[in-house]
């Protein structure tokens, strides 16, 4: 067995500790999107240890129209949206991405 | 304290328990992460069923193994032991803690003060894994040797041919670094140097002579840091890790976030608690001015089971 060390950990669930972390970044996703979202829930993630933890978030913003969130959170508890992707569906798997 | 079950805001709550417990080690108010819900965590985390590319090292017999041993110490001369890096946001662990432990394998063997390029292995590795998104340990020593590293340091430094490009951030305090944004796109591969550098890339290189894996127990991997110098390692990272501050950690409490890779350089016994000593790539604001101690002998996280490391050609 060899270890991918730095890389993402299986998909888990939201919970309502990741449900703030998406709140916290809506505002900044909103803004650069330029699109205004009615619902913005967290739906599932997975965690990347960094210099901090990387977190990817699949978001449900409409029926059948999702979000990917890259989250960084520093060692000192700041949170700061790095980027993310838009039209994403149900069926995507969480992938890394820069 | 009451054992938390529900991790949905791991923060005061999980720190005031891992100190309530009076276990080996101390977590700190700041840094604290949000955590998720407590899961059954059977796997280690992103570990793959990959065969092993590299052979094990041949158990050697060396005498007497001391109850202390910090490299900083037995090689004094060679100030890489003593560095603490910085990954920055990215993933590239896997590559720093191979690096930090072959430059101090130069100077072990050959007295050259060295920094290998932290860089240049990740970013020109390709069958190491992906950069900034995790790489494998056995790769990485297995490049070194059919490829060869440039030298480097770290981020800003201007050392070397190839310095880190992932910016250093603020941890745990207010620092004289800026904040991370996060934003840790893999650099791509490149074949020179820095400008101002006069060595050429290809002279530049540094090749590793054999790389290896050690077996998973206490005394191999003694033998082996006490021998040819600081190993890379590899284990899980709880969310209890990241508020460690002092004394032997040991996994307490939450759920798995990630492999990690480290590089470890001693051991020691505090309080009757057999630890090895590691420093991490997190920067010197971060637990023990960039260390830790980590439970020994127990294979906790996975500590024991993936330690890789080689011997250096000599350069030129």
């Amino acid at each position: 067995m060899a270890v991918v060390a730095g890389g993402l950990r299986d998909e888990l669930p939201a919970d309502a500790a990741i449900q703030k972390l998406v709140d916290k970044v809506r505002v900044s996703v909103e803004e650069k999107s330029g699109r205004k979202f009615t619902e913005f829930r967290a739906i599932a993630y997975c965690t990347q240890v960094v210099a901090g933890v990387n977190y990817f978030i699949k978001v449900c913003v409409g029926t059948n129209d999702y979000v990917m969130l890259r989250v960084y959170q520093s060692l000192d508890q700041e949170v700061t949206l790095s980027s993310y992707q838009l039209d994403k569906k149900e069926s995507d798997p969480i992938e890394y991405f820069d | 304290s009451a054992k938390p079950l529900d991790f949905q805001a791991l923060s005061d709550d999980v720190i005031d328990y891992v100190n309530s417990l009076n276990t080996t080690w101390t977590a700190a108010r700041s840094p604290r992460f949000p955590s998720g819900n407590e899961v059954d965590v059977k796997d280690l985390c992103g570990v793959l069923d990959v065969k092993h590319t590299l052979p094990y090292k041949e158990k050697v017999s060396v005498g007497a193994i001391p109850d202390t041993f910090d490299a900083r110490q037995k090689w004094s001369d060679c100030p890489s032991i003593s560095d603490i890096r910085d990954q920055g946001s990215c993933g590239s662990c896997w590559a720093l803690g191979a690096v930090e432990a072959m430059s101090d394998r130069y100077c072990v063997s050959f007295q050259e003060n060295v920094h290998i390029s932290a860089e240049n292995l990740m970013t020109c590795c390709k069958f190491c894994g992906n950069g900034c998104a995790g790489g494998f340990l056995q790769q990485a020593w297995e490049y070194w040797v059919k490829d060869g590293l440039v030298t480097g340091g770290q981020y800003g430094s201007d050392e070397g041919c190839q310095p880190y490009l992932i910016p250093k951030c603020n941890h745990h305090e207010p620092g004289p670094y800026e904040n991370c944004t996060g934003e840790g796109k893999t650099p791509q591969c490149e074949r020179t140097c820095r400008s101002g550098y006069t060595t050429s890339y290809e002279a530049d290189l540094h090749y590793g002579e054999k790389a290896y894996a050690v077996h998973r127990e206490v005394e191999a991997i003694q033998t082996e840091i006490m021998t040819n110098g600081p190993v890379e390692g590899a284990f899980t990272v709880y969310s209890d890790f990241p508020t460690y501050k002092s004394g032997v950690y040991q996994h307490v409490v939450g759920h798995a976030l990630g492999g990690h890779a480290i590089r470890i350089l001693g051991w020691g016994t505090e309080n009757g608690v057999p630890y090895w000593l590691i420093a991490n790539s997190w920067n010197p604001s971060w637990g023990d001015k960039g260390y830790f101690k980590m439970i020994r002998g127990k294979d906790d996280c996975g500590i024991e089971s993936n330690i890789v490391a080689g011997t250096p050609k000599k350069y030129k």
